[in-house]
């Protein structure tokens, strides 16, 4: 785990380097560019005749031009032009690519794969997503389909994990089995995970904008050429046609480079993911032994050619404007005893029998298992963090341990599930029913209040199901299956429309008010389904940062920190509660603002509104307060499965991914 | 060569040839983006179709075997009973067809006709067994019927959601500039939605309310 640590941190440095000096290439080429726009300018306002010519006198007498006023603002003028038409570019290409993976996904044409159906091999694709989704503990993306594509491959799109997609081709599916698909989906959520489709975005807008401008060079040019008066463009169009080509030759070799590191962390966290390196390394191979078949040959799609799993093109002629490291680097990477040879192209893999092919039909009636599970059942992890040193070393092998955890019992706790609560989690209508239940207050007399308040918003049928669901999620194991239902609703609840959104969101906040004292699990949750749902539906997936600094946060961390402890199971003194507190919480460098609250002071809208502003705070700060509610919580030396839970509900709720 | 630049006079119509390419491609990049907008509003609704298609194949996959346990039981009821299994078929065809163009007025107008005529034999059949407590508590009957209900709750819920993606692009491409260009990309006509017929209307208030 430390080991992908340090993966990570290289990656991420060289990215760093990499990115100042393509910010460094935008500044130099803007300055190249300005005295081109001079020159344009003058030839510009001059007449046909006389336009090169006055050209020409510009460029042998550069030095008086630019000693008079009128020189100066003219080059000014034509500074803030370049700038101005840049940005511009940049910014329209960002607004079109930041309008949501779905978007982009949509426009490909691709389809939604859905849970009801008819092919098998799609429905083997929603269970794996669903694994990993739950193993990554973030909610079910939506999974579209390339269906007419018989080339392998698949990229994730979007801006954040709240607003993430999973493009996946036909030929992938028919072609991969479910060990290799997995690697490969593992693949596509450590992009997610990783930032990394936001980090493509925006260098993808900067090249647009220096490419901009060679297009506009281009321009001038022909239009010089064709005309027999207009000499005086053609020789500043040229040059800006080659000052442009040269800087977006450049900017596009350093965005290749970022993104091969990028590819290589993917592959580093698909593994972490899946603890099966030859899921991954197998995919690779099918991709490399496919050849010319393997490749993406529709012409929407290659528009894609950046984000895809391994590079669709079908020359991979300048291999440093390759935006993948080369396939059998990868695959040594994963496996070193590969001998480097490709398998032959398969025969399509006749898909396994998974879940029940129709779950409503008389006979699957009955429970409904599904197929291996990968890792061996979850017990409760013993207290001993992997590594030796105390301090952060040891933090950080707590949430090591909560990763670890999960992904071994990612398939497990899928499959522990009560199948008509999957069922439920799977359906749109249901899963608003389920999360809607999962909130509902045990206590009658709220209970009643909070049936009414849904039956008012979203009608009595939601209702009568979330109260019969309520009944079933209280039932002994039910109770620790909750987080992976809440993700696999939210995943389902990507699909609804804006007046059905809003109708759920309205019965959620009245819900929430009609419970004065809701317990810390629940809070997370309502937090969730808020935050995933607002980012899906509402608008702006970036959530503004409002903290830099945790000092004026004191009061808030307090109060989370106390609920972990009051949420331990074991009765706490307000003394008691103060020590865990404040020795948990050193790391958050505090010193004197922590103070324990007892179980009786602590209002679930104040542990609601502590959640709300921590989730504003710089995501360094978040990680580091996820890490102190993780040591306490296995303060008393044991994790336990629903202590874990709690944790990773917390995380997700301040939108931490545990990795 | 400051007088050069001093006394030229400025081309008018060269600004004016400047300007019109600048607008040229401003409107390039609005049609392309206008393209990409009804694309992705279309795949949207037909994405959502593929939700009410998942739910009416359940209901319909459901079907026989109410009839069969139903047919233990009230076997000299068969004219209702064949009524219900025609009108299921009848709705299962008409599904087909609508799944093949699921923004068609007339294939969706099928279906909605279809599927009413579904609920409505759903009801009769409903209504007659009412007079046979022993198939009342069977288990299996129970359940069936408890499974359609639900069913129904799903393919309302999907239905809305359907008919609010039909809007959105029946929106936008009525929009300004979007009606200009709709035509030329293929999408020249607005997407129904789907309708609940009056039949299904007085019909679904009956099958919910069905105790067992």
């Amino acid at each position: 785990m430390l080991d992908f640590q340090a993966q990570q941190d290289q990656a991420r440095r060289r990215t760093g380097v990499l990115l100042a000096m393509y910010a460094l290439g935008l500044v130099v080429v803007a300055a190249l560019t300005a005295p081109i726009f001079v020159l344009i300018l003058v030839a510009v306002t001059n007449s046909r005749s006389k336009s090169a010519e006055a050209v020409f006198h510009v460029l042998e007498h550069p030095v008086n031009f630019m000693a008079t006023g009128w020189g100066q603002t003219v080059l000014t003028g034509a500074a803030l032009f370049t700038a101005a038409v840049m940005l511009g570019a940049s910014l329209h290409r960002l607004a079109v690519l930041r309008g949501g993976g779905g978007v982009l996904a949509r426009e490909l044409g691709a389809s939604l794969a859905t849970a009801g159906s008819e092919d098998p091999q799609e429905r083997r694709l929603l269970n794996v997503v669903e694994e990993i989704a739950i193993a990554a503990s973030i909610p079910t993306p939506p999974v579209y389909v390339l269906r007419e594509e018989s080339g392998i491959n698949a990229f994730a799109a979007g801006y954040a994990p709240s607003d993430a997609v999973v493009v996946v081709t036909g030929g992938m599916l028919r072609r991969l089995n479910r060990e290799q698909l997995q690697g490969v989906v593992a693949h596509e959520f450590s992009h997610i995970l990783n930032g990394d489709m936001r980090l493509n975005i925006r260098l993808l807008a900067l090249l647009h904008g220096i490419a901009a401008l060679s297009l506009i060079g281009r321009v001038m040019l022909e239009s010089g050429r064709y005309s027999r008066k207009g000499g005086g463009l053609m020789l500043p169009g040229m040059a800006l046609l080659i000052i442009g080509a040269i800087g977006a030759g450049v900017a596009a070799l350093i965005r290749a480079a970022i993104s091969r590191q990028r590819e290589y962390l993917a592959d580093a966290s698909a593994v972490e993911f899946t603890r099966n390196p030859a899921g991954l390394a197998g995919a690779l191979k099918v991709v490399g032994g496919a050849g010319p078949h393997g490749r993406v040959t529709s012409a929407r799609a290659s528009q894609c050619n950046h984000m895809f799993f391994a590079d669709g093109r079908a020359s991979l002629a300048s291999s440093l404007l390759a935006s993948h490291p080369p396939l059998a680097d990868r695959i040594r990477r994963l496996d070193p005893t590969w001998d480097g040879r490709w398998p032959a192209s398969q025969v399509e893999e006749a898909p396994e029998v998974g879940r029940a092919a129709a779950p409503w039909a008389a006979a699957a009636l009955a429970d409904v298992r599904t197929s291996i599970p990968l890792a061996p059942a979850a017990t409760a992890v013993p207290a001993r963090p992997a590594a030796a040193n105390a301090g952060s070393a040891a933090v950080a092998g707590w949430s090591a341990q909560i990763v670890l955890q999960r992904v071994q019992s990612a398939r497990t706790r899928i499959d522990a599930i009560r199948p008509e609560l999957l069922a439920a989690a799977r359906d749109a209508f249901d899963a608003q029913a389920l999360l809607l239940g999962m909130l509902l207050s045990r206590r009658p007399e709220i209970a009643r209040a909070q049936a009414d308040a849904i039956a008012d918003t979203l009608g009595v049928a939601v209702q009568l199901r979330a109260t019969a669901l309520q009944r079933l999620l209280l039932v002994g194991e039910a109770k620790e299956t909750r987080l992976p239902l809440v993700l696999l609703a939210l995943g389902t609840l990507a699909n609804l429309s804006p007046p059905q959104y809003r109708k759920l969101r309205d019965a959620l906040d009245r819900v929430l008010a009609a419970n004065t004292k809701m317990d810390l699990f629940k809070l997370c949750v309502q937090r969730m389904i808020a935050a995933h749902l607002d980012a899906r539906h509402g608008g702006d997936a970036r959530a503004v940062v409002q903290y830099y600094s945790l000092a004026r946060l004191g009061p808030e961390c307090s109060t989370l920190l106390s609920a972990v402890a009051a949420a331990g199971g074991k009765e706490l003194t307000a003394e008691e509660t103060d020590v865990l507190v404040r020795r948990s919480g050193e790391p958050l460098k505090l010193p004197g603002l922590l103070r324990g609250r007892s179980a009786a002071e602590l209002r679930a809208v104040a542990i609601h509104d502590a959640l709300a502003r921590l989730g504003e705070a710089s995501a360094p700060l978040r990680r580091r307060v996820v890490e102190c509610c993780a040591t306490l919580a296995g303060a008393d030396e044991v994790l336990h499965h629903g202590e874990s839970e709690l944790v990773s509900a917390i995380a997700d709720a301040l939108r931490v991914p545990l990795m | 060569m400051l007088h050069v630049l001093a006394e030229m006079p400025v081309q008018p119509w060269l600004i004016a040839v400047l300007a019109v390419a600048a607008v040229g491609i401003v409107l390039a990049l609005l049609a392309i983006s206008v393209y990409n907008a009804l694309v992705r509003y279309s795949t949207g609704y037909q994405n959502n179709f593929a939700q009410i298609d998942v739910q009416l194949k359940r209901r319909h996959d459901l079907i026989p075997n109410l009839v069969e346990v139903a047919k233990g039981y009230m076997g000299h009821e068969r004219g209702t009973l064949e009524a219900v299994i025609a009108a299921r078929n009848q709705a299962v065809s008409g599904l087909a067809a609508a799944k093949a163009n699921p923004g068609d007025a007339a294939a969706l107008a099928g279906l909605s006709g279809a599927e009413g005529a579904l609920s409505g034999a759903l009801g009769r059949l409903f209504a007659v067994a009412e007079a046979y407590p022993d198939l009342k508590a069977n288990a299996n009957m129970m359940q069936l019927s408890e499974e359609l209900t639900s069913t129904e709750n799903r393919i309302a819920f999907a239905r809305q959601a359907f008919n609010d993606a039909v809007t959105r692009f029946n929106q936008y491409r009525r929009s300004f500039p979007p009606i200009l260009l709709a035509g030329l990309f293929g999408y020249g006509q607005d997407a129904a939605m789907l309708e609940v017929t009056p039949t299904e209307r007085a019909s679904l208030q009956q099958v919910p309310a069905v105790k067992f």
